[in-house]
């Protein structure tokens, strides 16, 4: 466990990094689709 | 868009085309309601997430939820690029595309765990909110002596029930509830989603609002921050490190456990593929609202809640009373009355009951659909899915998957906690090989993708998925710590998922050979052809088809009464199978032959040899649909189809089936065409309704007044370019000024009046006594009875009965008195009631004679109630004088009595009517003469029902035959034994009064001697009575029928020729088509002279 526990430790706050990245770039993406017009056709 | 076909090259040419829709007929919703339905599922969360979690690791559990609740926003993100994929197949074929079929009945085993997880989890949780409230008010009831002494001795205390199994009986019931719903197959509506999140909204806003008030009153205290020093696992939130020396040391590796703990906070994710396809046009951004919506109020609802229950909740109570109803702990430490605290629990309960069991029904459905998928793909055998005899739906896998849930919810005991651990790993496990499958389908998958989680950075040609790598990694490291500190959940989550993965793999072996057998076997006999969306042409029928709906081989009789009933020489006919898909299907389009499975392959087997049985080619097409009503309407729009018919449902009524169609046709998007609906009923009767705006039935008698109206219009100058439409556009035009003028006035003008005639054969048989009595019983029934007219004499006993109703006083018109029907128009009773319709009105009266004053009452929408004499009917008048040598000049025409509703004979045996003669003479000529008169009331009594019967059939568009008059046609030619044949067929008119006719169909190339024989033939015919018709056609069967039809005939006397064999064949075969044609009617054959 304790080999294992630094691996997983690492896997998951690097993970956490990138998703934090995911969430800010799709919040800004996001508040585009919403205040975007729909095309009618 | 031009759509996609794809076709398996033909083989054989015999094999019957089949056209497979794979874009599912889904009714759209817009993001807010696509929104409700994921938020039922994961706002859910938010009554047992906080507990289970702060039971885990502490006081600090809230800020681990609201972290949950901000990566979920990540998580989401990878169901939109998910979603925002086109293709085909459902989670197992998805999985195995990317990952093997190895991982892909992991992936598969891990999304049942949670499916079926939820649903105990969501029970016993709102179990426990019941329980808790009930022993809450029994203590408040105790504290002020409402218990009585007996319940306070038997408790030691106050009266109190066990929370966890109150909670987990409560959860089997609801379970079995959902379970029940699902076998009936009662769909899922968006319509109940919002209205639970529009309830939910509002306690989310009270708590919230009610809960800053309290903080700002008592003050506030933020949970400890999510550090390690903070973190207090209990012994079982370390699960298998618990008692290692590690255990001590956990540092920055405890923040990974406590966030392993708090994981089932976002279960329900999942949920928003399961809405995708339905979401309305333009998707992609729709589903990116509906998924901004979801992320915010569950981050909203679930985080703040977990940390409000913190913040108010004080620590002594929060984990011992509240740990598994949180949200009521939070109601009942809020600053007011404790009444007030105690309405708002009982409010939490009611919409925590809502959500909850809302998520158990969720959960049935989601895992009916994944294992359907499976089965399709021959991972589960097909017997999990065959569909159920009465409902169609696919009972045994709503069996199991309920079997289990019933059997986790015993194994819990009602333990929220052990349930919410096990969930945490279902969820995990379901999400890491989600986002697994979506990064290896990156460098695998080259077709059509909406979105990708950003961010993405390019190396050459190659993309490194970034966001979508580091969701992976970061949900594989919980799920890999998960696997250390859950162990019962680990165990019970490995053993599940073995369980599963040996199920799938034994029968994935067993389906492999069976598989391989139907897939030759289909291609042998159909030729599969996939199209994306329905076009007529691809299908190859004529505008103006007949569209049949099939779906269980057993009940297949409406395509028989369809075969016989429509000449694909005129109409083609299209059988269609609305393929019912469940929920998960919904992520993902269907592969062509997961649409068409072994069933629909036995469905269509059976379709087609029936076809053939009747000699007539038929057009196959399957389409995958969520609601069979629009699926059916948007095919029958798609190909253009004039009739649609419907077995009737095992569910509901012709009615109901109609007016679930009407309402899909409402729904339906532009442009959309009028179709007619038959829905045949098992013992073959036929409802006819008509979809979309129509044609109204109009009588033979207003399209006359049209017609009579524009020939009186067209006698003045200037009137040339006046048609019949205008004449009708007009009244319609004043009609509906009228109703906005005076809208009662048009309704009661509308009301439809009814007309029940007393018919008697001689006068003394009681009818005025009748007549009054019923007058009298509709009076006591509180219906408002007015007496119009009556007969001047009345014996004692009626007169009697008139003294209680009452009588419309008769009007002067010079000497004579009339019925005043001005006063009764407007007095406007239910019923009226009139003695006697043959009487001539005196000059200057409002109409002629006394039945004008009745037909003029009935059009004003009363009920009118009246009596008359067959001595009075102007077309029997001859008739009776022949009897009675008496002449009477008042008469009603037989055509007012056909237009009666009801007509009912007042039917007084001969000799009793004698007695009341005045004379009372009893010859034998009198009894005589009464027997023919009573007899001939019968014949005209039939012949009124026979019309009424006719003329309903004809206003349903039913073509069935009936008739209660005999009817007798003989079909001779110069072979037949004419003369036997029309003695036999006279007797039996003259016992019946039925009509007789003899036809003959004409023969080309007849001989001399042939001719003279059926010269002399007619001639005995007419000389019997008989009506005589020659008949033309290419088919002496066909013409027979169609005169036959035409004039209602009800028996059929025919001959058989005994020739020559091969003449005899061939008249064999004739008569054989006679026989199946002349379905209603009464056969007679007879032999043909030698």
């Amino acid at each position: 466990m304790r080999v294992l526990a630094p691996a997983l430790e690492f896997l998951f706050f690097a993970g956490m990094a990138g998703s934090f990245l995911v969430v800010i770039i799709s919040a800004v993406d996001d508040i585009h689709t919403i205040l975007e017009k729909d095309q009618v056709n | 868009m031009a759509s996609e076909t794809h076709t398996i090259p033909a083989e054989s040419s015999n094999r019957v085309r089949l056209v497979v829709a794979s874009t599912v007929m889904l009714t759209f919703i817009s993001y807010w309601r696509a929104a409700a339905i994921v938020l039922n599922d994961l706002g859910s969360s938010a009554f047992y997430a906080g507990g289970i979690a702060e039971q885990a690791v502490g006081k600090t559990a809230p800020w681990f939820i609201l972290g949950v609740m901000l990566f979920s926003f990540a998580v989401r993100a990878v169901y939109v690029e998910s979603c925002s994929m086109f293709t085909r197949g459902g989670v197992y074929r998805v999985v195995k595309e990317a990952l093997g079929g190895t991982f892909a009945k992991l992936s598969v085993s891990a999304l049942m765990f949670d499916y079926i997880l939820t649903g105990p989890i969501s029970g016993v949780s709102a179990g426990q909110y019941i329980a808790g409230l009930v022993n809450e008010v029994l203590a408040w009831a105790n504290v002020h002596g409402w218990v009585p002494r007996a319940a306070t001795a038997f408790f030691h205390g106050a009266p109190h029930i066990s929370e966890n199994y109150t909670a987990a009986i409560l959860a089997i019931a609801v379970t079995i509830y959902y379970w029940r719903q699902n076998i009936i197959g009662i769909e899922e509506s968006s319509d109940k989603a919002l209205r639970v999140m529009q309830i939910t909204t509002v306690m989310v806003v009270l708590l919230l609002g009610w809960s800053a008030w309290t903080l700002y009153r008592v003050g506030f205290h933020l949970p400890p921050l999510p550090t390690p020093a903070n973190l207090h696992f209990s012994g079982e939130a370390l699960g298998f490190i618990r008692d290692t020396s590690f255990a001590k040391t956990l540092g920055l590796f405890g923040i990974m456990i406590a966030f392993g703990h708090s994981v089932l906070a976002m279960s329900g994710e999942e949920s928003l593929a399961q809405v995708n396809r339905e979401l309305a046009s333009p998707k992609l951004k729709n589903l990116k609202r509906a998924a901004v919506i979801i992320a915010l109020y569950s981050t909203i609802f679930t985080g703040f809640v977990s940390l409000l229950a913190v913040m108010l909740i004080p620590d002594s109570v929060r984990v011992d009373v509240y740990k598994d109803n949180l949200i009521s702990g939070l109601a009942m430490y809020m600053s007011g009355p404790l009444l007030l605290r105690l309405l708002f629990r009982v409010f939490v309960v009611i919409v925590g009951f809502l959500i909850l069991s809302g998520a158990i029904n969720t959960s049935i459905i989601g895992s009916n659909g994944v294992l359907n998928r499976v089965s399709e793909d021959g991972v589960l055998t097909d017997w999990f899915r065959r569909p159920h005899r009465r409902f169609g739906t696919s009972y045994r896998i709503v069996n199991l998957v309920t079997g289990l849930q019933v059997l986790t919810i015993i194994l819990s005991r009602g333990d929220v906690y052990a349930l919410g651990e096990a969930y945490a790993f279902g969820v995990i496990w379901s999400f890491t090989f989600n986002a697994l499958a979506m990064l290896v389908l990156r460098f695998k998958y080259h077709g059509e993708r909406g979105w990708k989680v950003p961010p993405n950075i390019r190396i050459g040609k190659i993309e490194i998925p970034i966001g979508l790598g580091s969701v992976f990694i970061a949900l594989l490291s919980v799920a890999a710590t998960n696997l250390f500190t859950k162990s019962v959940a680990t165990k019970a989550g490995i053993v599940f998922s073995i369980v599963f993965f040996i199920i799938f793999t034994v029968s994935e072996r067993i389906n492999k050979r069976k598989f391989a057998h139907a897939q030759a076997q289909m291609k042998e006999h159909f030729q599969l052809m996939q199209q994306e969306k329905i076009e007529r042409e691809a299908i190859e029928v004529r505008p103006g088809n007949v569209l049949v709906t099939v779906r269980d081989y057993n009940t297949l009789n409406h395509l028989k009464w369809t075969l016989e009933h429509f000449d694909t020489a005129d109409q083609d006919i299209v059988v269609v199978e609305a393929r019912l898909t469940g929920y998960d299907s919904a992520e993902y389009g269907l592969a062509m032959e997961q649409i068409f499975s072994d069933y629909e392959q036995t469905l269509f087997t059976k379709t087609v040899s029936i076809a053939e049985s009747y000699g007539k080619k038929i057009s196959l097409l399957v389409v995958p649909a969520r609601d069979v009503f629009s699926a059916l309407v948007q095919t029958a729009g798609s190909l253009e189809s004039s009739v649609v018919v419907a077995g009737l449902s095992s569910k509901m009524t012709g009615e109901e089936q109609a007016f679930r169609v009407g309402q899909a046709w409402e729904a339906a998007p532009e442009p959309k065409s009028q179709f007619v609906l038959h829905v045949v009923h098992p013992d073959g009767a036929v409802a006819t309704y008509h979809i979309g705006p129509h044609m109204p039935t109009m009588k033979s008698e207003e399209v006359q007044l049209v017609h009579k109206l524009w020939l009186d219009m067209k006698k003045h100058p200037g009137t040339e370019t006046i048609h019949h439409s205008d004449i009708v556009s007009l009244a319609l035009k004043r009609l509906s000024r009228d109703y906005i003028i005076d809208q009662d006035a048009v309704l009661k003008s509308l009301s439809k009046g009814y007309l029940k005639i007393l018919l008697g054969y001689s006068s003394g048989v009681g009818k005025s006594f009748r007549i009054l009595d019923e007058a009298r019983r509709r009076h006591g029934r509180g219906q408002d009875v007015v007496v119009g007219a009556i007969q001047p004499h009345l014996p004692p006993d009626a007169d009697a009965i008139l003294r209680t109703l009452e009588v419309m006083p008769l009007k002067n018109v010079g000497q004579a008195t009339v019925m005043n029907v001005e006063e009764l128009i407007r007095r406007h009773p239910d019923v009226c009631v009139i003695d006697g319709l043959a009487y001539d009105n005196p000059p200057g009266s409002r109409n002629a004679s006394r039945w004008q004053d009745a037909k003029e009452l009935v059009q004003a929408g009363v009920k009118v109630i009246a009596s008359v004499n067959i001595q009075y009917i102007d077309e029997m008048r001859e008739q009776v004088e022949a009897v009675t040598g008496k002449k009477v000049t008042q008469t009603v025409p037989i055509s007012f009595i056909r237009s009666a509703d009801e007509i009912e004979l007042v039917d007084a045996p001969a000799l009793e009517s004698q007695a009341h003669t005045p004379d009372g003479s009893a010859g034998l000529e009198k009894r005589q003469q009464l027997s023919r008169l009573r007899e001939m009331a019968l014949v005209l009594a039939a012949d009124v029902v026979d019309h009424q019967l006719i003329t309903y059939l004809e206003c349903q568009g039913i073509r069935q035959h009936f008739s209660a008059q005999e009817r007798i046609l003989v079909c001779i030619t110069p072979r037949s034994s004419a003369k036997e044949m029309i003695e036999a067929a006279q007797i039996v008119a003259q016992r019946f009064h039925g009509e007789l006719t003899v036809a003959y169909v004409n023969e080309p190339g007849i001989s001399t001697g042939g001719r003279a024989t059926l010269a002399g033939q007619l001639e005995l015919a007419r000389s019997a009575g008989a009506r005589v018709e020659i008949l033309d056609g290419e088919d002496p069967v066909d013409a027979i029928i169609d005169f036959a039809r035409a004039h209602s005939i009800t028996q059929l006397f025919v001959g058989h020729s005994h020739g020559t064999r091969r003449w005899s064949k061939m008249w064999a075969s004739k008569l054989d088509k006679l026989i199946q044609k002349s379905q209603g009617m009464d056969v007679r054959i007879f032999p043909e002279n030698k």
